[in-house]
């Protein structure tokens, strides 16, 4: 429940930040103002924020048992850090890859990606790296005519 | 005759080699999206989506069947082999289906569901041929005002779609609505909320935003069960033709449970869950036998099938003739026909009437390639089930990102579906629907033109939105929908 709460002064932080903005906007009188859309949304938001912090704080604290999240056991599962080494591989991969090249940085996003995922087979590591990245650049650069990025660190 | 020649035409579109490998793929693929607990059909469409780029509308829209179809289908699989539905519409067909395996009669049961299955898309698809048309006919008359009172409704379906919670359906919603909101306005055309980044000026692409939503975001929760004990091995498959006597038997069960299937689907919000649960219980209510079910009969899974499947043409009803989503499939469907440009509405039926053809017949089509798929490749579905995560889930991820890219072939799209992946996620873990973020990213950009070109026509009289009979039955039922959504979830204030 706490986190709702959390959620909830994120989102009524985000609205109300949204909805000042939406003074910048020019005014128009004739139809329809740019600032109405905006206005009736980030308001609509703003309510609903308030509407699940005050449910979440209403709520009685469920039992250990019951709670469906927990983020005590998600750090201690190691949830967290595999998450966020995934987003942090995720991130890498597209600042690198118009440099290293679809291929390359394709390859060793799969390598990265299959490890996360506890495979620790090499053969099985490298399969999916090599073949994984060359079936994309085929389908995609070779009958697509997608013009995926080709290795230009140099 | 003057009925069928559309048809045929449509036909003769599918059928072409040109083409007809397109639909195949996607019936293949979305058997196998299906099978596997962890992918939805939503997601495969997303997957989909870097490849219809390359194909015409027609083409892309039939593939998308294909999927629609074969994903509902493959979803039964699972449920009967080891008792976890692959899609939320075949949770039904695990009360049946499960037991018939742990009885040895997995093949039979699957047997069963694919009949039944085709049968449902068979008989569905012909209602939608039926009725689509009328109601595109009518749709034509819809001015400004009827539309913004229709994309009302659309956004009403959020409600229905909001999961367990609809406090938090509605945030999601919302949230989907305040995506739309950046970006050059449809009025005067002013960039808001854009801070001068030329990015920022189109607002958020819709391709990276869904497939970070729907498909990044599953990875993710994926790479969260790794840990977790291997499933269940599949059973053996024995047999997998019903008798003659059985089939025969089966026919009064498959049709009123196509029928529901079909009128639930075309009633905007609802989805293939809701059907086959409602078609289990009336075959339950009307069976000789309703002691049986549950324990493995296969009038229990006949029923659910006909009817989830039955829901794919229902539910094509509103999204092809009023671009009002019937599920969350559909609801990504929408976004991927826009971005492939097809508006969908009536006048897709006035003036393109040869990519309507070619959905009749892709979906008459899928649901006669699920019967022959089926039964060709039983045998592999446990295989494909054994797939390791630790092989799939890196190349759909790679697949999302090169899908991203392609779309105006930047990284910074890629970096869109990353972040929208981290967003969905966290919605995921803490019980916010991804389905709501959709229908708002969509809908409401569309219901602020049409809301403005309202606006334009009356000269700023609002009173204009209220004097259509049309617009203001639209109200009507929005407001029902969002009643009966409340009804339906009442323990969703609590959440």
């Amino acid at each position: 429940m706490r986190a709702d709460v959390a959620i909830g002064v994120l989102l009524l932080s985000l609205s109300s930040a949204m909805f000042a903005l939406t003074f910048t906007f020019p005014e128009q009188t004739v139809a329809l103002s740019p600032t109405f859309f905006p206005r009736l949304v980030t308001l609509g938001m703003a309510g609903l924020a308030c509407l699940l912090v005050v449910k979440a704080l209403r709520q009685p604290r469920p039992a250990k048992a019951a709670s469906t999240f927990s983020a005590a056991t998600w750090i201690r599962q190691g949830h967290v850090q595999r998450i966020a080494a995934m987003v942090a591989l995720g991130f890498v991969y597209t600042q690198v890859l118009d440099s290293l090249g679809f291929l390359i940085a394709t390859g060793l996003f799969l390598a990265g990606t299959v490890l996360l995922f506890m495979e620790r087979r090499w053969t099985v590591v490298l399969a999916v790296a090599i073949l994984g990245s060359s079936v994309l650049y085929g389908v995609f650069r070779m009958i697509f005519k997608v013009p995926l990025p080709r290795f230009d660190l140099f | 005759m003057d009925f069928l020649q559309p048809v045929l035409s449509g036909f003769a579109f599918v059928l072409h080699p040109a083409h007809f490998p397109f639909l195949f793929i996607g019936v293949a693929g979305g058997i196998a999206v299906g099978v596997l607990p962890g992918l939805t059909g939503s997601v495969g469409i997303i997957l989909l989506l870097p490849f219809l780029f390359y194909v015409d509308s027609s083409t892309a829209l039939v593939m998308m069947c294909g999927m629609f179809c074969g994903s509902i289908y493959g979803g039964s699989i699972s449920a009967i082999l080891i008792s976890t539905p692959g899609t939320p519409s075949a949770a039904a067909t695990v009360l049946d289906g499960y037991p018939m395996a742990q009885k040895g009669q997995a093949g039979r049961a699957i047997g069963v569901a694919t009949i039944a299955s085709a049968a449902g898309g068979i008989i569905s698809t012909f209602c939608l041929m039926f009725i689509a048309p009328q109601l595109a006919g009518f749709a034509l008359q819809f001015g400004p005002e009827e539309y913004f009172a229709l994309m009302v409704f659309g956004l009403t379906i959020i409600a229905s779609v909001s999961g367990k919670s609809l406090t938090k359906g509605l945030i999601a919603g919302v949230f989907g609505l305040m995506i739309g909101v950046v970006g050059i306005d449809p009025i005067v055309g002013y960039a808001r909320y854009s801070f001068d980044i030329p990015n920022l000026m189109t607002g958020f692409p819709l391709l990276p935003v869904l497939i970070g939503l729907f498909a990044i975001s599953q990875v993710f929760v994926q790479l969260e069960k790794v840990h977790k004990a291997g499933g269940e091995t599949p059973p053996v498959l024995g047999n997998l033709l019903p008798t003659t006597r059985e089939l025969l038997g089966l026919v009064k069960v498959i049709i009123p449970s196509s029928l529901i299937g079909t009128l639930i689907g075309v009633i905007p919000g609802t989805g293939g869950a809701i059907a086959s649960f409602l078609a289990y219980n009336e075959a339950k209510r009307f069976s000789k036998h309703p002691e049986k079910f549950g324990t493995g009969c296969i009038e229990g899974v006949a029923a659910p099938e006909a009817a989830n499947n039955g829901t794919t043409g229902g539910a094509m009803v509103p999204l092809l003739t009023l671009g009002i989503p019937g599920d969350v499939v559909t609801a990504v469907m929408l976004g991927a026909l826009m971005l492939i440009g097809v508006r969908p509405g009536p006048l897709l039926f006035k003036d393109t009437p040869e990519i309507i053809n070619a959905v009749y017949a892709g979906l008459l089509m899928a649901n006669v390639l699920i019967l022959l798929l089926g039964f060709l490749s039983v045998r592999l579905f446990p295989m494909i089930m054994r797939v390791p995560s630790a092989t799939l889930f890196p190349l759909v991820l790679a697949l999302c990102f090169i899908g991203s890219f392609s779309l105006s072939n930047s990284t910074y799209d890629m970096t869109i579906a990353l972040i929208f992946g981290v967003i969905g996620y966290f919605m995921h873990k803490h019980g916010f629907p991804a389905a709501p973020v959709v229908l708002g990213v969509i809908l409401g950009p569309i219901a602020e033109d049409v809301l403005g070109r309202a606006l334009i026509t009356s000269y700023g009289d609002w009173t204009t939105l209220l004097r259509s009979p049309i617009a203001l039955f639209f109200y009507v039922i929005s407001v029902v929908s969002v009643a009966y959504s409340m009804r339906r979830t009442p323990g969703s204030a609590a959440n």
